[in-house]
């Protein structure tokens, strides 16, 4: 299975990600229900982690237009 | 409890002077007539307030909505507008930004937050799902927006949204502005001051329950065939990722000198384009310096004439500082450029300006903004705003080219596009395009005009009268339905840039609420809903007083061609008899008719109205 390359340099902060993700596993959407985690870093950008209970199902990374995930 | 598709299915009511908390279920009747956002929040603020308050007084009510297509995965689904009675114009103001603590409220579960009264300490309101505080604000109160967000994410955590005001807010400046992740501002109108007055120094929402739609399978696919129409348009969208607002001024400006600044680009929630950036400043006196900037082409644009904001990363620096304070950029700018004219006009001394005379340099115009921001010395008249400086400096009223209050230097000339320009008059919060942004900011043949009206909905019998001039189009009645597109925009939760608002055409509105929600309407349907909202906004403004004249460009900002047709003070009487005649209102008055009124279900409001006749 491809695994989930994290590029944050172009993560541009969308969350489309998580909002992806949350609504695959629980149907509705709301970032904080993702197993994707993203955050803010003021004067930096953006942290991206994946909780225990990430699968890796690659959902995420399907429909990240910036590039910021990449299948590998 | 009826269980709510797309919407939280709850409003909110924080009554700072009783210590009150309410929740109200949301009705689908409510849903319908206003759609969401800054629907509800017009019909919430014109029940709450009564009228003729001061806006700085606990009588004011401040607002703030979610859209129904908020917090999902509807591309752009981000902006949120506040919304009260303005500081600056005594008749209703709004501003929106991506990252209002709106979207988080609805993810805790309310669709509205309505703040009444005043707080007699400074206090903030906390939101995590059920629970809604009250808390003590002491340790917040004075602190820049960047220092208070920070500490209210030590104190709360992160995954809190925070949307507070600085040291501008406290003070009551009649610009300052909330501020939302220590960047993102709902800068115009003061919805800052009015924040301050009711000792308001922040909400800070977490939520942790999902947003539902009604038909998913066809929301994914609304949500695929979205993206698809951005992807078609990638050479736009690409465009508007590395220059924003530059994108269609490149010529005015040193695209190279904005690019060594620029670092990555930054988007709202759910948004493809990503025109916000991080602002690196690499060398010279403010080297090292890194801060996120929202749509860092309108600061460069606002500055263009400015002497001593020439050099972009001095814009960078003042609109940090800007941000930090809480207060409109837009305005600050406006008020550096009154007190030069003024300076120069020998209506304010060396004196009189606490010894700065003229500022043209970026330490005298920094010293400006410290001095507004905290009402130090001659600060303290400038936060004042256009309109009262200009009737307080004895000879001074020529300088004011501010409509109803709100400063719109930008308008001058008409080089924002015929509608752009136009809007500015016929917005109710006055001042600014952001209701009326269509295709004429630049020249289009009349056929452009006739497919961009298909797409916004105006009726088949009226766009032969839509699409009429001498460049193809009618100003003032084309105005009338971008206003409503517009306000469908700001109803929904979506953002309005043009390349946004171009892929959002009626029939992606249309699809997407049912699909969201569950409740069918047709596209006229919904427009008629942003209708009925754009009608009682302008019953808000008439019940405060406003009249015909108040739908006027100040001399300042003319002479100005709009699409192929003069505007001077003569000729205004006309286009305005025009747009009225399209919205349906008395020619004669400028308002809504009473037919018109309960054409639109607001025969409360026409009673109402009614009850006014010959008191003004």
């Amino acid at each position: 299975m491809p695994a989930i390359v994290v590029h944050e340099e172009k993560c541009s902060g969308c969350q489309t990600c998580q909002l992806w993700c949350s609504y695959t596993f629980t149907n509705a959407f709301n970032p904080l229900m993702a197993y994707i985690r993203q955050e803010f870093v003021p004067g930096q950008g953006f942290k991206i982690t994946f909780t225990e209970d990430c699968n890796q199902c690659a959902i995420c990374a399907d429909h990240c237009v910036y590039g910021a995930l990449t299948l590998e | 409890m009826k269980d709510f598709y797309g919407y939280a299915g709850a409003l909110l009511e924080v009554n700072l002077s009783e210590g009150i908390i309410r929740k109200t279920p949301l009705d689908e009747e409510m849903a319908r007539n206003y759609i969401g956002g800054v629907g509800f929040s017009t019909r919430v603020f014109y029940d709450l307030i009564e009228p003729g308050v001061d806006p700085l007084s606990p009588g004011n009510v401040l607002a703030v909505g979610s859209g129904p297509l908020s917090g999902t995965l509807a591309p752009t689904s981000a902006r949120a507008e506040i919304l009260s009675k303005s500081p600056l114009s005594g008749f209703i103001g709004w501003a929106n930004n991506g990252w209002s603590v709106a979207n988080m409220l609805k993810y805790a579960g309310y669709d509205h937050i309505a703040v009444t009264g005043a707080a007699d300490r400074p206090v903030y309101i906390v939101v995590s799902d059920d629970d809604v505080e009250i808390r003590d604000a002491s340790h917040l109160w004075g602190r820049d927006t960047f220092e208070t967000t920070a500490a209210l994410w030590e104190e709360l955590g992160k995954e809190f949204w925070v949307t507070c005001i600085g040291p501008a807010g406290e003070r009551l400046v009649r610009f300052a502005s909330p501020i939302s992740r220590q960047h993102s501002t709902a800068a115009r109108t003061g919805m800052g001051a009015v924040m301050g007055s009711k000792k308001l120094k922040a909400i800070a929402a977490r939520g942790t329950k999902g947003v539902k739609v009604a038909d998913k399978k066809r929301f994914l696919a609304l949500c695929e065939e979205a993206n698809k129409r951005f992807e078609a348009r990638h050479n736009l969208v690409n465009e508007w990722r590395t220059y924003g607002f530059l994108a269609g001024f490149k010529q005015f400006f040193n695209t190279e000198e904005f690019l060594k600044l620029k670092g990555g680009y930054y988007a709202c929630l759910s948004c493809p384009v990503a025109d916000n950036a991080w602002m690196n400043i690499k060398e010279g006196k403010y080297a090292g310096s890194s801060y996120l900037c929202s749509a860092p082409g309108t600061k460069l644009l606002t500055c263009a004439n400015t002497p001593g904001l020439q050099e972009y990363d001095e814009v960078m620096k003042l609109t940090e500082l800007a941000n930090r304070y809480g207060m409109d950029v837009f305005s600050t700018v406006a008020m550096v450029t009154l007190s030069n004219a003024l300076y120069k006009g020998e209506l304010l001394s060396k004196k009189d300006t606490d010894g700065i005379g003229l500022a043209d340099n970026p330490e005298s115009i920094q010293t400006l903004l410290r001095k507004i921001a905290y009402r130090e010395g001659y600060g303290d008249l400038l936060a004042e705003g256009m309109r009262r400086v200009c009737a307080q400096v004895k000879g001074a009223a020529d300088y004011d080219t501010s409509i109803r209050g709100i400063d719109a230097d930008g308008a001058k000339g008409g080089m924002l596009g015929a509608t752009e320009t136009f809007g500015h008059v016929t917005s109710h919060r006055g001042g600014m395009m952001e209701r009326s942004t269509s295709i004429s900011f630049r020249p289009r043949k009349r056929e452009s005009y006739v497919t961009y009206s298909a797409t916004i909905g105006v009726p088949e019998e009226a766009v032969e009268r839509v699409c009429e001039g001498p460049e193809g189009l009618n100003t003032p009645r084309l105005t009338r339905y971008v206003e409503d597109m517009q306000t469908l925009i700001a109803c929904q939760g979506l953002c309005r840039r043009p390349p946004v608002a171009q892929v959002w055409d009626i029939g992606l509105h249309t699809d997407f609420y049912a699909a969201a929600t569950g409740i069918e309407m047709t596209s006229q349907e919904l427009l008629r809903s942003a209708e009925r909202v754009w009608n009682l906004q302008r019953c808000f403004n008439i019940r405060e007083g406003l009249t015909r004249k108040d739908d006027r460009f100040p001399k300042g900002l003319l002479p100005m061609t709009l699409g192929g047709v003069e505007v001077s003070e003569d000729s205004m009487d006309s286009l305005l008899n025009e747009y009225y005649e399209e919205r349906g209102w008395d020619v004669e008055t400028g308002r809504p008719t009473r037919e018109k009124l309960v054409g639109l279900g607001l025969q409360d409001v026409a009673k109402e109205l009614d009850g006014m006749v010959g008191k003004q």
